[in-house]
């Protein structure tokens, strides 16, 4: 069986890509169709976790999946919203309005609210109380993901049962 | 396995019920809540989401049929043992379920195929349905993990 130390780098890498694709304008979009990148992130650290697997460390169990998901979530909640505050407290806006002209040259169809949205984000005050509070939501809710996507990929890669 | 079904169940119907709530409730710091606790899910346009009189639906359209089809297939699981029984071949359903709403979802944001309200409900509640049937075993059996943890630890305390 393998020991928890061996779930730190594919949840790790889970938890980053999660936090990416929902700290970058742009590519959050792929979140528009339920939270595709989160459950990306939790079927990702399991497919990582189990390509590592070898005849010796067992097979794989959902219990690990589970452990898997939730790690990957809790990773990318506190992940994503630290490199969403580095970002804006070291480059301010321009990194938002360097994406979104990305995002307009791509000629993608997004309703006006998408770029309304995206104006209230940039005039939004940052303060330590909506930094905890996002953390907490996006703790809840990225945990609860990727959980399903870490099962997705437990329902996926699990073990055919013997003939 | 029907005690547990009937946890995922209420948990489901929950998750539904705060997406219409939501709206309902407008005015009041639940309602805020709500809203702020289903936009970390989606990105909840007033354009492309249900509305409640004036107010918008906690999510879109296609997140409100996924999860209200995923909540439709645990209710048809719980009363039909032979669904519940059934076997799928879990890639075979993975993408005959999710390849409609990525395709619906890709074609519409690069203006090929222009999404509509009825492709958004089919897609996703074709995703919904799909997600139930794939996974309710699994999360079952993680609610059955979770009681069965729970009464160790409350045996061990007392």
């Amino acid at each position: 069986m393998n020991s928890k130390h061996d779930m730190i780098m594919p949840s790790l890498y889970g938890g980053l890509l999660i936090a990416t694709i929902w700290s970058v304008p742009g590519l959050n979009l792929l979140n528009c169709f339920c939270c595709a990148g989160v459950l990306l992130g939790g079927f990702l650290a399991v497919l990582l976790y189990q390509r590592d697997q070898s005849p010796e460390s067992g097979q794989l169990t959902r219990d690990e999946c589970t452990q898997l998901g939730i790690y990957a979530g809790l990773i990318s909640a506190v992940a994503g919203v630290v490199i969403q505050y580095v970002v804006m407290a070291m480059f301010g806006n321009v990194m938002i309005d360097v994406m979104m002209k990305i995002v307009e040259r791509m000629n993608v169809d997004l309703p006006p609210e998408y770029f309304e949205m995206i104006e209230m984000a940039k005039a939004s005050e940052q303060s330590l109380f909506s930094f905890i509070l996002d953390i907490i939501i996006m703790g809840i809710m990225n945990t609860l993901f990727a959980f399903l996507g870490a099962m997705i990929g437990w329902k996926v890669f699990q073990p055919k049962p013997a003939q | 396995m029907k005690k547990e079904l009937n946890i995922l169940l209420l948990c489901t119907a929950l998750w539904c019920g705060g997406i219409v709530v939501a709206p309902a409730a407008e005015g009041t710091w639940f309602s805020d809540v709500l809203y702020r606790l289903f936009s970390a899910v989606c990105h909840q346009f007033g354009s492309r989401s249900f509305h409640l009189g004036d107010e918008p639906f906690g999510v879109c359209i296609r997140c409100t049929s996924i999860y209200s089809s995923f909540l439709t297939v645990l209710i048809a699981l719980r009363f039909s043992s032979r669904l519940r029984v059934q076997k799928w071949n879990t890639s075979v359903l993975l993408f005959i379920t999710a390849s409609p709403v990525a395709i619906d979802g890709i074609l519409s944001l690069f203006h090929i195929i222009e999404a509509t309200t009825i492709s958004r409900i089919i897609t996703g509640s074709l995703f919904g349905a799909g997600c139930a049937l794939l996974l309710h075993t699994v999360l079952c059996e993680s609610i059955q993990s979770l009681i069965t943890l729970s009464q160790r630890n409350y045996e061990f305390k007392t």
